[in-house]
């Protein structure tokens, strides 16, 4: 029996042979016992080996391929929303700052930059009192105010 | 509809593929390898891969075809790991599966045959084992192992022949009438 000849048996036996092939292999195995041991011994073959290889699969399989698979699953869901929320939060951000940037650009700054913000004490009464107690608390006499100078907390 | 699921990492659609797939890449699997242990862990370890590289399913195949692929790719990076260790004995692996009532004398030489036709896959090149287990186990199409291999048709049917020829000379050499 020649390699050709195994070839042809080969398709043969897998049913891709051609009916002229299939003629072929077929009078090969009736009158050669070479091609007939040939095909039978892969045949039996074919058999233990579907017989090795049929094993059931175990019965927790499902449970371990989720416990392995899904936990990690998990992780990068709660990434991915995670960082849809960072991406969000970033655009809200870069939209109020191009938005104020408009604003100050148009309107020349915030009104409420050309104002002073109250001090603490917004009363000059109370502005004395507060400059009695930081004299008393650094061991310096009190001063007054002085005429044009800044004065803590007291609106210019 | 199921791969679609699996791509949103769906976990029910993970546990309905491997309720439906898991007999047939456990098969594919069992008649790559011989370590029973490392079976479980080739065949858990494809699902997994499975539901994290489903985007490169792109349908152009059968869902159980990937999977074929990926279970066959699975196997091969386990035989790299392990190829210096010893192997094991047969008698450790081969489960008798034979039906009740079966004549014992018959049990034994099924099971005898069955050791030897696995000793003879076990001395095949990976490449020759994949191709035979896919048609002989399996039942494939010649298409269906050439998408799962990433090789021609004509590949398929040059190696299913040359498959065969070197596992008939080792069956004959070990005496197997």
């Amino acid at each position: 029996v020649t390699d050709a000849d195994l070839h042809l048996l080969s398709r043969w036996m897998d049913g891709r042979a051609t009916p002229a092939e299939a003629a072929l292999a077929e009078g090969l195995v009736a009158r050669d016992a070479d091609a007939a041991a040939w095909v039978r011994r892969l045949r039996e073959a074919s058999d233990a080996l579907r017989a090795a290889a049929r094993r059931a699969p175990p019965e927790d399989l499902a449970d371990r391929v989720l416990a392995a698979a899904v936990p990690a699953g998990g992780e990068l869901a709660a990434f991915r929303r995670a960082a849809r929320r960072y991406v969000a939060a970033a655009a809200v951000l870069l939209g109020l700052g191009l938005g104020g940037s408009v604003w100050i650009d148009r309107s020349g700054g915030p009104a409420a930059a050309a104002t002073p913000a109250p001090g603490l004490f917004a009363d000059p009464a109370d502005a004395r009192i507060e400059e009695m107690v930081l004299s008393d608390l650094d061991g310096a006499p009190a001063r007054g105010p002085e005429p044009g100078g800044e004065h803590e907390g007291a609106p210019r | 509809v199921l791969a679609a699921r699996l791509r949103a990492h769906d976990p029910e659609a993970l546990r309905e593929v491997v309720a439906a797939f898991s007999g047939r890449i456990t098969s594919v699997v069992s008649g790559l390898l011989r370590d029973r242990d490392a079976v479980d862990d080739v065949v858990q370890e494809t699902f997994v891969k499975a539901f994290y590289r489903i985007a490169s399913f792109h349908g152009d195949s059968g869902l159980y075809t990937w999977l074929y692929r990926v279970a066959v790719n699975a196997a091969k990076d386990h035989m790299k790991r392990t190829r210096r260790r010893p192997a094991s004995s047969l008698d450790e692996e081969v489960a008798p599966v034979v039906a009740p009532g079966e004549p014992a004398i018959e049990r034994l030489e099924d099971r005898e045959s069955r050791q030897r036709v696995r000793a003879a896959m076990e001395a095949l090149p990976p490449k020759f084992r994949a191709v035979l287990v896919l048609r002989e186990v399996e039942g494939l199409r010649y298409d269906e192992i050439a998408q799962v291999l990433a090789i021609s048709v004509g590949t398929v049917e040059s190696r299913l022949f040359r498959a065969r020829k070197r596992l008939h000379d080792r069956l004959a050499a070990m005496g197997m009438s």
